[in-house]
C-alpha cells in the first residue's frame, strides 16, 4: 500500500510550482483557518501538529511537498489511497492547503503568532540560547548558527527543536573528548568525520582537522547536548515568542 | 558532562588582519590572486623542479551542479573556502572534507562566480544578483548580505571580492548585453557602500565626449578582481568592452574608461590616473587581465611598473605611479589588426580591420591573446609566464539599434572550422618584451586555466586537454602531468597544512588537490567509546 500511494504520489511531483502559486499560499488568515479545519478532519491520522500518525507526517519534507499547489488541493479533495477524499467548499480546500503547504513553507515565509521583540529577549537573555547559538556573527559554537534558522527550517520544525531538542539532531554538532598519541587531549564538536580524518570545532570557534592516526582514543557523544527541557522552563509564550523571533533569522 | 562546559565560553580567535593579507601567499593563500600584486608566486619550497614528479593526487571535491567552475580557492589555516554561483564550501584543506556549506537560495540569477575575500572572522563573496555576503568563517552563519547591484539595471556580478583595510571592494558584470559599469567599495564590517566609481561618465561630464549614442548603456564592466598596492592605497582595477561590442559606428571615439587600466583612490575611490589600451574597441577586447605590480631596474633605479598582457595582443610596461606608457611588445605572432604602438600608449590600427556585415577576419580573435587566467611574475628569474592564445576569428557587425538587455552586442565573433587556433604559454622579459621560452599546448581551444609559480622554479599550470601539469618556470620544461577528467578554466594555488604543501586547481566540476607522494599506512581505527 505505501509503495503504491508513493508511486501515485511521485507521478504528480511538477517542478513549476512556484509559478502556480494559489493566492491563500501564505496568507496568515486562511493558514489560521485551514488549521481549524485540519484539527476537525485531519489530526486524528496526520497527527495534531501535523507530525504524523496512522497517516504520514506533513511537516518533513516528504514524497509529497514538491507537488503544485493545485495538485495538492486535488489529493486533499479527491483523497488518495486510504486517505478519504475531503469534499470541502473550494475556499475550505483552499485554506486546509495554504495550511498544510505552511508546514514545510521557509518558516520565514509563514506569519506567526508571538511576539518577535520579546522572543529577541528570551534568545540573548533569559533562555541563555546565545551561549551555544549564533546570530548575526555573535553568540556561542556549541550548537547550529542560526542566522538563516528562518529560510532552513519550518515553523513546526522550530518549535519541535525548542521543546524536543534530540527528536532531529543537526550534523556537526556530535560532542568528542579525544587524547592523540601525543598525549594531548581535545574537546570539540565533530563536524565531520570519516576513519582517516576528524574535523573539529574547538569552543572558541577554532577548526581542527585531525588525521585519525594521531588519535589514541576518542569519546563521543551522540545524544544533543541541548537541554531536554526547555518545554518546562520557558513558558508556553516564551517558545511562541522565541518561535517568531528565529522565524525572522535570514528574512533580509 | 564537565567537557561541554567548555564548548559554552566564548573566546576570540585568531582573525585574518589586513597585514596577513599583504603577507600572503605563505602557508596561506588569502585572495583570489594570492596576494595583492597579482604576482601569481609562492614562497613554499617543498614542491621543487627535482621532486615534482613525485605529486599525486591527494583529494577530489565534486562541486554540486558545477558546470564550468571559475573560481580559485583561497585558504586560511587548514581551511579552504571555494565558491560556485550563489554558493560557498568550506573544506578540510588538508582531507577535502565539507566542513559547512551555504548556499543563497534568494538570488535571483545564476552565473560563474569567481571567489571569495577574506578579512576578520568574516568570508565574503558575491552573489550572481550582486549582494555581497558576509559570513562567519567558522560557521557559515550569515552576518549579513547588501545588495550594491541590481540586476534590472543590466548588471550581474561574477568577480571575487577584494579585502582591504576595512573595505571589501566589489566589481560588476554585464558589458555584453549594456550596462553602466562601476566598481564600488562597501564598509567591511557592515556592509554599507563607501564609494563608488562608474567607469563610464555621466553625459555632460570629462570623458563623456568620447562616445556617442549608448554612453547610458556604455558598459566597461570591472568583472575581473583587481590588484592593490597597499603601500599607496591604490587600487588597479581593468575595465572591459564598450558596448554594443562589435559595432562602434554609433559610439565613435575612445570610449572612455573602457578597455582600460584604472588607478583609483583606496579611501574614495578617486581616479588617480587611467590608461586606455584599445581605444574605441569594436573586437570585445576587455582589458581583463591581471595588471601585475613589480619593480624593475630602470636607468640604474628601482622603479614601480606595472606588466599587463592585454587582449588585444600587446604586452604593455606601464609606470605605476602616473600610468606613463614606457613599452609594449607582440604577446602573440598571429597580431593584425594593429601596427604597433605609439610613443604614447596608442595602438596604430591597421585600416580595414573592424567587423563587418559579411564577417572579417582579425587576429587575435574574441577571447584575446589571453583573458582572466592568473599569470604569474618572479623576479628573481626575472621571467612573467602568461598563458597566450594563437586564434584568429571571422568577426561580424550589425548597425541595427541595440537593445539594452536583450543580448544585443552589435554582431559576433567565431573562428572558421578549419581555422582553430592554439595555446602557448610563454615567458617574457617583461621589461624588453623579449620572448625566453614557450610551451606549445594541444587541444580543442576550449579551455583557459592559469599559472601559478612557486620560488623554487616550479610553474603549476592547467592546458588545454585538462591536464594540470608542473612546468621548470626557468625552461618551460615539462616535469609532471595529471589528466583531471574534465576542462579547466581556473588557477591554481598553493598552500600547506601542518607543514605540508598541496597544490589545488579546479576543473569544470571539482577541486582537486596534490601533494608530494607518501605511503599511504594502515591506518587503526581507534578505540571509540559512543554515547
Amino acid at each position: 500500500m505505501g509503495l503504491a500511494l508513493s508511486a501515485r504520489l511521485f507521478a504528480q511531483h511538477e517542478k513549476e510550482d512556484e509559478a502556480a502559486k494559489h493566492p491563500f499560499m501564505g496568507d496568515a488568515a486562511r493558514i489560521e483557518a485551514g488549521r481549524k479545519t485540519y484539527l476537525g478532519g485531519c489530526a486524528g491520522c496526520h497527527g495534531p501538529e501535523g507530525g504524523g500518525g496512522r497517516g504520514p507526517s506533513l511537516i518533513e519534507r516528504g514524497v509529497w511537498h514538491p507537488m503544485t499547489d493545485a495538485n495538492l488541493y486535488t489529493t486533499i479533495q479527491k483523497g488518495v489511497g486510504i486517505m478519504p477524499a475531503a469534499n470541502l467548499p473550494e475556499d475550505k480546500g483552499w485554506e486546509l492547503a495554504a495550511f498544510v503547504r505552511s508546514l514545510t513553507s521557509p518558516a520565514v515565509d509563514v506569519k506567526a503568532p508571538g511576539d518577535a521583540s520579546a522572543g529577541e529577549q528570551v534568545f540573548w537573555g533569559t533562555a541563555g540560547c546565545s551561549s551555544c547559538h549564533r546570530i548575526g556573527g555573535k553568540g556561542g559554537f556549541a550548537g547550529p548558527d542560526l542566522s538563516r534558522i528562518g529560510r532552513t527550517s519550518t515553523l513546526p520544525k522550530l518549535r519541535r527543536s525548542i521543546v524536543n531538542p534530540d527528536y532531529e539532531r543537526t550534523p556537526g554538532f556530535e560532542a568528542a573528548k579525544m587524547t592523540l598519541r601525543d598525549g594531548s587531549k581535545l574537546a570539540g564538536l565533530v563536524k565531520d568525520r570519516t576513519n582517516y580524518t576528524v574535523q573539529v570545532q574547538l569552543k572558541d570557534g577554532t577548526l581542527r582537522s585531525i588525521p585519525v592516526e594521531k588519535i589514541e582514543s576518542m569519546e563521543i557523544v551522540k545524544p544533543t547536548t541541548m537541554p531536554l527541557d526547555y518545554k518546562a522552563r520557558l513558558s508556553a509564550a516564551d517558545i511562541t515568542n522565541l518561535v517568531s523571533y528565529l522565524r525572522l533569522q535570514g528574512e533580509k | 558532562m564537565r567537557y561541554l562546559l567548555l564548548l559554552t565560553a566564548v573566546t576570540v580567535s585568531a582573525q585574518v588582519s589586513f597585514n596577513d593579507i599583504r603577507q600572503s601567499p605563505n602557508q596561506n593563500w588569502l585572495t583570489y590572486a594570492g596576494d595583492y600584486q597579482g604576482r601569481g608566486l609562492s614562497p613554499l619550497k617543498q614542491i621543487t623542479p627535482e621532486n615534482a614528479q613525485n605529486l599525486t593526487p591527494k583529494w577530489t571535491f565534486n562541486v554540486p551542479k558545477a558546470k564550468g567552475l571559475r573560481a580559485r580557492p583561497i585558504v586560511v589555516d587548514g581551511v579552504m573556502y571555494y565558491t560556485n554561483t550563489n554558493s560557498i564550501y568550506a573544506l578540510d584543506a588538508r582531507s577535502g572534507r565539507v566542513i559547512w556549506q551555504y548556499f543563497d537560495a534568494q538570488s535571483k540569477k545564476e552565473s560563474v562566480n569567481r571567489g571569495a575575500a577574506i578579512l576578520g572572522n568574516l568570508v565574503y563573496f558575491v552573489t550572481a544578483d550582486c549582494h555581497l555576503v558576509a559570513l562567519d568563517r567558522r560557521t557559515g552563519g550569515l552576518s549579513w548580505r547588501k545588495q550594491y547591484g541590481n540586476i534590472k539595471d543590466g548588471v550581474f556580478c561574477t568577480a571575487a571580492p577584494v579585502a582591504i583595510e576595512g573595505k571589501i571592494i566589489v566589481g560588476t558584470a554585464g558589458g555584453d548585453e549594456g550596462m553602466r559599469g562601476y566598481l564600488a567599495a562597501l564598509d567591511a564590517t557592515t556592509g554599507d557602500e563607501i564609494w563608488r566609481t562608474y567607469t563610464v561618465p555621466k553625459r555632460g561630464e570629462p570623458g563623456s565626449e568620447t562616445w556617442g549614442n549608448y554612453i547610458e548603456y556604455g558598459g566597461a564592466s570591472t568583472w575581473l578582481s583587481g590588484t592593490y598596492d597597499p603601500d599607496t592605497d591604490t587600487l588597479y582595477w581593468t575595465t572591459g568592452n564598450p558596448w554594443p561590442d562589435f559595432y562602434g559606428g554609433d559610439r565613435k571615439g575612445d570610449n572612455l574608461y573602457s578597455c582600460s587600466l584604472l588607478a583609483l583612490d583606496g579611501k574614495t575611490g578617486k581616479m588617480k590616473w587611467y590608461f586606455q589600451f584599445t581605444p574605441g574597441d569594436w573586437h570585445d577586447w576587455d582589458a581583463q587581465s591581471w595588471p601585475v605590480l613589480a619593480e624593475v631596474q630602470s636607468e640604474g633605479k628601482p622603479r614601480k611598473v606595472i606588466f599587463h598582457a592585454n587582449r588585444n595582443g600587446f604586452l604593455y610596461l606601464l609606470d605605476r605611479e602616473t600610468g606613463k606608457y614606457l613599452r609594449s611588445s607582440k604577446l602573440i605572432e598571429q597580431l593584425d589588426w594593429a601596427s604597433g604602438i605609439t610613443p604614447q600608449g596608442r595602438p596604430i590600427p591597421v585600416p580595414g580591420k573592424d567587423p563587418t556585415p559579411e564577417g572579417n577576419r582579425v587576429c587575435p580573435g574574441v577571447r584575446g591573446a589571453t583573458n582572466w587566467m592568473s599569470q604569474s611574475w618572479n623576479p628573481a628569474t626575472g621571467l612573467l609566464s602568461v598563458v597566450v592564445l594563437e586564434q584568429c576569428d571571422v568577426y561580424t557587425s550589425s548597425s541595427k539599434t541595440p537593445e539594452p538587455g536583450k543580448n544585443f552586442a552589435g554582431g559576433g565573433a567565431g573562428h572558421k572550422p578549419n581555422d582553430l587556433g592554439q595555446f602557448f604559454i610563454r615567458a617574457f622579459d617583461p621589461v624588453t618584451g623579449e620572448r625566453k621560452w614557450q610551451y606549445p599546448m594541444t587541444g580543442k581551444v576550449e579551455m583557459w586555466a592559469g599559472l601559478t609559480g612557486t620560488v623554487t622554479g616550479v610553474l603549476f599550470a592547467g592546458d588545454d586537454d585538462g591536464h594540470l601539469i608542473v612546468m621548470d618556470a626557468r625552461t618551460g620544461k615539462h616535469l609532471w602531468h595529471y589528466q583531471t577528467g574534465d576542462k579547466i578554466y581556473s588557477s591554481p594555488i598553493t598552500y600547506t597544512v601542518d607543514g605540508k604543501q598541496y597544490v589545488t586547481i579546479a576543473n569544470a566540476t571539482s577541486v582537486i588537490t596534490f601533494g608530494l607522494f607518501e605511503p599511504i599506512r594502515s591506518v587503526p581505527v581507534p578505540p571509540l567509546k559512543i554515547r
